[in-house]
């Protein structure tokens, strides 16, 4: 990044910018970026659930994922040239001179090597996910860096609501729709080749359950992911965690545990689909109610065509518009208004007068 | 039409500029359109006429063209509508002009579904009866109607609002009007009769003293008038063919075209002198800069030089300015004028 030091997480005073530093020093990088067109890439990343964890396992587990994730993200990103920084939960960090090419390879990494990252608690394992939200300021596209800026937080936003454990690029609601089609055609295509039978989710810690002899053996962690289990339904799940059990309480409360993630899981999951849903319904009504317009335009021009064709031949003028629709007044950005508004007055209560005296004369 | 409250017209608003004058009536019209039409009306004089002519009634050059079949008239004179000895309007006359005024509106090519607010620019000197009159022809057409000043929807128009002065060349009228800021009253006004209609009768006047032998109507000599006027020494040759014994002849007409054209310009020095003279002896200079020459008269090529030559010798300078549509001037200012109006106005005039 020419003119600025290498770039480095900072956190805080320890770090070796303020997060006001590094917005400030983001924005002269937005304005240089705009100013010498070359792209921009910003993404503003969160740990998943993290205060969930902090309330399951206490700040010290929160704390030492947040460190886990950071320092994984450092490590990967060594060799690039970018600026970032940690403020609370969240990673903010500037790639300049990338492609979004590059800046999506680079978020799947961030995510592939953070759901393999692992850390135990108690004796018990713990897993994390990011959610990750991109911009991108393209050089050809005319864009300000706070829009810049909201676009990535609404990209989060938008990860962070779908369930985590992915990125969003914010570009455009075309962009965002068209991306969810794909998605939900993925989805659909693996619900339909998907015959396996249901396997049991194990989003946080999971290890530590007993091996099931009756339950199918659960996937490599490293390729578990609540969203590759679109059959599952929220009871059958519940079964299948509680098939489990053998009985020991503290076991129990762990089950518990597990239920209860599975379910939020569930029931993100459905919220996801069924917005998904919503949205490809109404993006179709859309298209549906396009057609129509399109289709009665052509029959109002149509129409038009063949009024005046009558209106010609029978030797009807329809006039031509005038190009106002509304009554207008002296235009408020005109040097004279208060003088001409006087003036125009003065000629209406001189027609006014006028009215009077004809009046007057005509019922003398 | 006239019922304001017509609840169809909601689809726009036209605004008319209109310019009633004594040879010609012209429209501005914020649809983009403006015409022009000859203040001629006729009516034909019989069923024969009226059978052969496929019309009731024929306007501008149309009527002047079949005047011998039509009764015809020009319900405009010396700028205002020709009235009875007892200054009763004349009622064939009134007629004839609610024909123009509806027949102009007309060419403006309203639509039906919009309201029309217009502004008519009428002699500031016209008596009641007169304004009453083209009120009353108006609004059978237009859903409000205001009248305004001539002159003062010129400078209207352009912008110059301040101690301005209007010199409006018609065909029976010059107006001089003084304008100061406010609507110009009548110390601020002189009407002269040497206009458009004094230059074809003096024109016409000379030839027949030079050439008596060339034959000519008052329409010849006027159509020769628009297409050679002009005043200065070096003007070109005007050369035109009379007929002599019904024989097309070629006479030079130079000088008398000059010394006719000329004849109007003293008479509107005086007149500006007398208007400066009586105005606020801080701003008579301005006054005297700021001279607009405006009507159908005032194409009369040099006429500005030759009043800004005859102001500096009577009144010790000047400066005027020919305004650049001068057919257009007096409908395009009332149009700006019509524009302006608050709505509220127009609709306690509905
Ligand atoms: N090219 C021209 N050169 C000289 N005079 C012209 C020319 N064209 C028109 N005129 C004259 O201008 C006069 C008409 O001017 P205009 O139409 O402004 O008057 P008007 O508004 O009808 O008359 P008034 O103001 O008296 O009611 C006529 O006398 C006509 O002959």
């Amino acid at each position: 990044m020419k003119g600025f030091p290498p770039a480095r997480f900072s956190e805080s005073e320890q770090g070796l910018f303020t997060p006001r530093e590094i917005r400030h020093l983001m924005r002269i990088e937005f304005e240089r970026a705009m100013r010498y067109e070359y792209p921009l890439v910003l993404m503003l990343a969160e740990i998943d659930r993290l205060e969930y964890l902090h309330d399951l396992y206490g700040f010290e587990s929160r704390e030492e994922i947040l460190q886990a994730v950071v320092s994984k993200l450092r490590s990967m990103t060594r060799e690039s040239d970018f600026l970032g920084c940690l403020m609370g939960n969240r990673v903010m960090a500037v790639f300049p001179h990338t492609s979004l090419g590059a800046a999506r390879a680079l978020a799947g990494r961030f995510l592939r090597s953070v759901r393999q990252l692992t850390f135990q608690s108690d004796g018990r394992t713990i897993r994390s996910t990011l959610s990750i939200g991109m911009s991108f300021a393209d050089p050809g596209r005319a864009t300000t860096y706070e829009q810049w800026f909201q676009d990535a937080e609404e990209a989060l936003a938008f990860a962070n609501d779908s369930g985590g454990d992915r990125f969003v690029q914010r570009e455009s609601a075309t962009d965002l729709i068209q991306g969810l089609r794909e998605d939900l055609e993925r989805e659909a295509q693996r619900l339909a080749s998907e015959t396996a039978p249901v396997v049991p989710p194990a989003p946080v810690s999971r290890p530590e359950v007993p091996p099931a002899g009756s339950t199918p053996a659960p996937r490599p962690p490293n390729e578990l992911d609540f969203r590759d289990l679109p059959g599952a339904s929220l009871p059958e799940r519940i079964t299948n965690v509680f098939q489990a059990f053998d009985g020991a309480s503290d076991e129990l409360d762990r089950l518990r545990e597990q239920v209860l993630v599975a379910a939020a899981d569930c029931m993100r999951l459905a919220k996801e689909r069924a917005r998904s849903d919503m949205v490809d319904q109404h993006q179709g009504q859309i298209e549906v109610l396009e057609r129509r317009v399109v289709k009665l335009k052509g029959l109002l021009d149509l129409t038009e065509g063949e009024l005046r064709r009558v209106a010609r031949t029978k030797g009807i003028d329809p006039g031509v518009a005038s190009i106002y629709r509304t009554v207008q007044g002296v235009s408020g950005d005109d040097d004279e208004v208060h003088r001409k508004n006087d003036m125009l007055t003065l000629i209406f209560e001189a027609n006014v007068n006028l009215r009077n005296d004809i009046q007057k004369k005509k019922s003398d | 039409m006239s019922s304001g409250s017509d609840p169809k017209k909601d689809h726009g608003v036209l605004y008319l500029g209109i310019d009633l004058g004594t040879s010609r009536t012209s429209v501005s019209a914020s649809n983009g359109l403006r015409e022009t039409v000859a203040s001629f009306v006729g009516y034909p004089k019989d069923v024969v006429s009226r059978k052969l002519l496929k019309k009731d009634v024929l306007f501008g050059s149309e009527a002047v063209e079949h005047r011998l079949s039509l009764n015809f008239f020009r319900p405009l004179q010396h700028g205002v509508l020709k009235s009875n000895d007892d200054g009763a309007a004349n009622q064939d006359n009134l007629g004839a002009a609610k024909d123009l005024i509806s027949e102009i509106i007309r060419r403006a090519k309203p639509r039906k579904d919009e309201l029309i607010y217009a502004v008519i620019g009428a002699p500031a000197q016209a008596s009641i009866n007169n304004k009453e009159a083209i009120i009353e022809a108006a609004r059978q057409s237009v859903d409000s109607v205001m009248l305004c000043s001539e002159p003062f929807a010129v400078a209207y128009g352009l912008d110059m609002l301040d101690d301005v002065l209007v010199i409006d060349i018609g065909a029976g009228t010059v107006d001089l009007c003084r304008m100061h800021g406010t609507m110009p009253e009548d110390t601020d006004q002189i009407t002269l009769t040497t206009a458009g209609d004094y230059v074809d009768e003096e024109l016409e006047k000379l030839i027949a003293t030079r050439y008596p032998e060339a034959q000519f109507t008052i329409q010849m000599i006027k159509s020769i008038k628009e297409r050679h006027a002009a005043v200065s020494e070096e003007m070109e040759k005007v050369i035109v063919d009379l007929p002599v014994r019904g024989k097309p002849t070629p006479f030079d007409i130079t000088a008398e075209m000059r010394e006719a054209c000329r004849k109007i310009v003293p008479p509107i020095v005086e007149g500006l002198g007398q208007l400066i003279a009586t105005f606020d002896p801080e701003f008579q200079q301005r006054l005297k800069d700021r001279v607009l020459l405006a009507g159908g008269g005032s194409q009369i090529r040099g006429l500005d030089s030759a009043i800004e030559r005859e102001m500096h010798e009577n009144l010790g300078g000047g400066r005027v300015l020919r305004i650049e549509e001068p057919m257009y001037g007096g409908a395009n200012g009332a149009l700006k004028i019509a524009h302006d109006m608050p709505a509220e106005y127009w609709e306690k005039l509905k």
